[in-house]
Parts: structure tokens; sequence; C-alpha cells
């Protein structure tokens, strides 16, 4: 178990949709909520509930804060997004290493950084403000982007060691973003994995996509794609022993599917384990 | 806050807001971006934002389970009303 009481195993986002089957698992390594949901209301959806009776680590996954957003948080926001915490008991929060609004103007997504210097200390900056204010530490998430911004000093896995180093943040690994990256920009994600210091990440996620007009769409409403799955085994192969999160959210199948597909990462997860020495890979 | 740190929130601010004004329609996308790969990003969104309005009005309207938003009870506040939970919607959708 790691420091922030997250044991090795298999997990599912928790959404409506998704309540059953978190509910059903008989073994259940964690689950997130979307921060922002429960910060409407700041009560404990009644899905979630029972969760929380069993000793199941909820994770609130902030969605808004805009870390990488030219403007320092917003300590409203990092003032809801504590409370959160506290009322889910969370041994920590994560969110994306984005930005989502830009002055003023809510993009509606999360959105890629430039890999710039200037931008990297400002991301700093704002996740030191962050992790002041929060009660539980904070993990940040690798996002998929279908475009890069011109004009890069640096690649985004030494980005984010480096945030991660000069702030001590956890990671979310989330290998399916990786995945979308990496078919869509060509770049090598066995070497990001390889560059990332696993001992930091608190949390992967996985979750499915599909490719559309040439470009492979980070979906969370499909199938977890076997590439997904290749670099989860890796992960694992090289050392990572905490838990897995399976992401959906749209386009729901029937609980057996889901079933299924917390199935495969546990074999994953326990094959990988079996593994002594690093898998040798095919790169790109 | 120095000035150095300040001057580069605001060029930050700048180049992010070109960025959010390409992908949301309200701009041109700035130059140096790979045209096609940011229109694909702002078409997404606009898929996204679409499926978004459809939950809404689904959820609304009561028909959760036809755009796959489940039980609105599973979400819902104890001893409070549909009318109510149509308002949230709205507030937390829009």
């Amino acid at each position: 178990m790691g420091e922030h009481g997250l044991a090795p195993g298999v997990g599912i986002a928790w959404r409506p949709e998704t309540a059953w089957v978190a509910s059903q698992r008989a073994q259940l390594a964690m689950t997130e909520v979307i921060a922002e949901r429960v910060m409407r209301t700041m009560q404990v959806p009644l899905g979630l509930a029972p969760l929380i009776r069993r000793g199941v680590p909820i994770v609130p996954h902030g969605i808004s804060l805009s870390l990488g957003g030219a403007d320092r948080p917003d300590p409203e926001r990092l003032d809801a997004l504590s409370r959160v915490a506290e009322l889910l008991g969370a041994p920590l929060v994560s969110e994306h290493i984005c930005f989502v609004r830009a002055d003023g103007v809510d993009v509606g997504h999360l959105t890629a950084l430039p890999w710039t210097e200037e931008m990297l200390a400002v991301a700093i900056e704002n996740v030191r403000i962050a992790q002041e204010a929060l009660p539980v530490p904070l993990a940040l998430e690798n996002i998929a982007s279908l475009f890069l911004w011109p004009d890069a000093e640096m690649t985004e896995v030494e980005f984010i060691t480096r945030l991660l180093r000069e702030t001590g943040a956890q990671l979310l690994l989330d290998v399916s973003n990786l995945y979308a990256n990496a078919r869509n920009h060509g770049t090598d994600a066995y070497a990001y994995i390889d560059a990332l210091p696993l001992d930091q990440v608190a949390y992967v996620h996985v979750a499915g996509g599909v490719e559309s007009a040439g470009l492979y769409h980070d979906t969370h409403a499909h199938l977890v794609d076997e590439g997904s799955h290749r670099l989860l085994e890796y992960v694992v192969a090289s050392g990572y022993g905490g838990p897995v999160i399976l992401e959906r959210d749209d386009s729901f199948p029937d609980a057996i599917e889901l079933h299924r597909e917390l199935d495969v990462l546990e074999g994953i997860l326990e094959e990988g384990s079996l593994i002594q020495t690093p898998v040798v890979a095919a790169h790109g | 806050m120095d000035k150095e740190s300040e001057a580069a929130r605001e060029r930050i601010r700048s180049q992010q807001r070109s960025l959010a004004a390409g992908l949301t329609g309200a701009g041109p996308i700035p130059s140096g971006f790979d045209v096609e790969s940011v229109q694909s990003a702002a078409s997404a969104l606009r898929c996204k934002k679409s499926r978004e309005s459809e939950r809404l009005e689904a959820w609304s309207s009561g028909d959760a389970r036809g755009v796959g938003m489940g039980s609105p009870a599973m979400w819902a506040v104890p001893g409070t009303s549909g009318s109510w939970w149509s308002r949230m919607a709205r507030r937390w959708f829009r």
C-alpha cells in the first residue's frame, strides 16, 4: 500500500451508470468521482455512500482548477475541492496538467499546454498554491490532445517530470491518454514511461477510444484499446504496483461488459506482478 | 510578485486566449499551430458540447436512460423533487 493508503488492484471511476458495477465488485481497490459534481450539493451522492461504508478509498477528480492557466488557482474552487476531499475522507485529490479557462473564457475542455520554460514556471507556482490550500496530497494527470503547441522547448515527459520534481506532486498516469498522443503525434510511449518517476505514480487511468478520420480520439465511450493494455503491462512490468482505474463516461455498456473490462485489467496486474524483469517492448 | 513572473503570465494569457478563441470558433487558429489538428480538436469540442446539451434536454425531460446518463436519483438529494433536479441540471450543464 502506498503512502496515500491506495492498495494495488482495480477500480472504476464512479459515475451514476457505473455505480452498480462498483457496488458489485468484491475487490475494489479505489474509485474516483468528478469533484465538481459533488461540489454542487456538497453531499455524498447516494450511490457512492455504500462504497464509503465499505472503506473504499474515493478520490475527488477535479476538472476545473486550470492549473496550467495564466491565472493563479481560484481560492473558492480550491476551498470547494478541499471540502469535497474532507466530505469523502479522500486520501488525495487529482487534477489535470492543462488549462480550461483563458482570460475568463471557459474552453469547455482539458486543453494542452505549451511545453516551455515559462509555462513550466507558472504551472509550478499554480500547483504549489493548490497544494498549500488542499488538506490532502495532489496528483496530476497527463492529458490527451489532438494538437501540439508550436515552439516547444522540451518534451511533454520532461515538462511533467520537472513539474513533479519541483512540487512533490504525485502523478495520475493515464496510459490511454499517453497511447492516444503516441498514435496521433508519433511519440514513443515506452520511452515516455521509462522517463517517468514511477515511484511518484499515485494511480493509473485506463479508458477506451476510437480512431476517426486518421486520429485516435480518447472518448471514454468505447472499449479499451489493446494498445492501452500493452502500455499498462509495460508500466506494471517496470515496477508500478498501485491501483488502476477504468474510466467510462459515455455509451455505457451493460454490467457484464464493464466487469469484463475490469477483469482484463486485473489480469494484467496479476500477470505483471509475476514478471521479474521489464519486458522488451516494441517501441513506437 | 515579481514583474518577470507577472509578465510571463500575461504572455501565457494572451497565447491561451488566442488558442481558446480558435478552438471555440470565436477567432482564427493562431499561427504556428497545425491547422488540421486544431480544427479536429475544435470539432471534437463541438460534438462534446452538443452531447452535453442533449443530455441536459433528456435529463430535464426525465428521459435520462435514453442518453446514457443513468438514474438522476443516483445524484439526488433525499427529499428533493424532480423540478429541483431539473433546475440543478440546467445550472450544472450550462
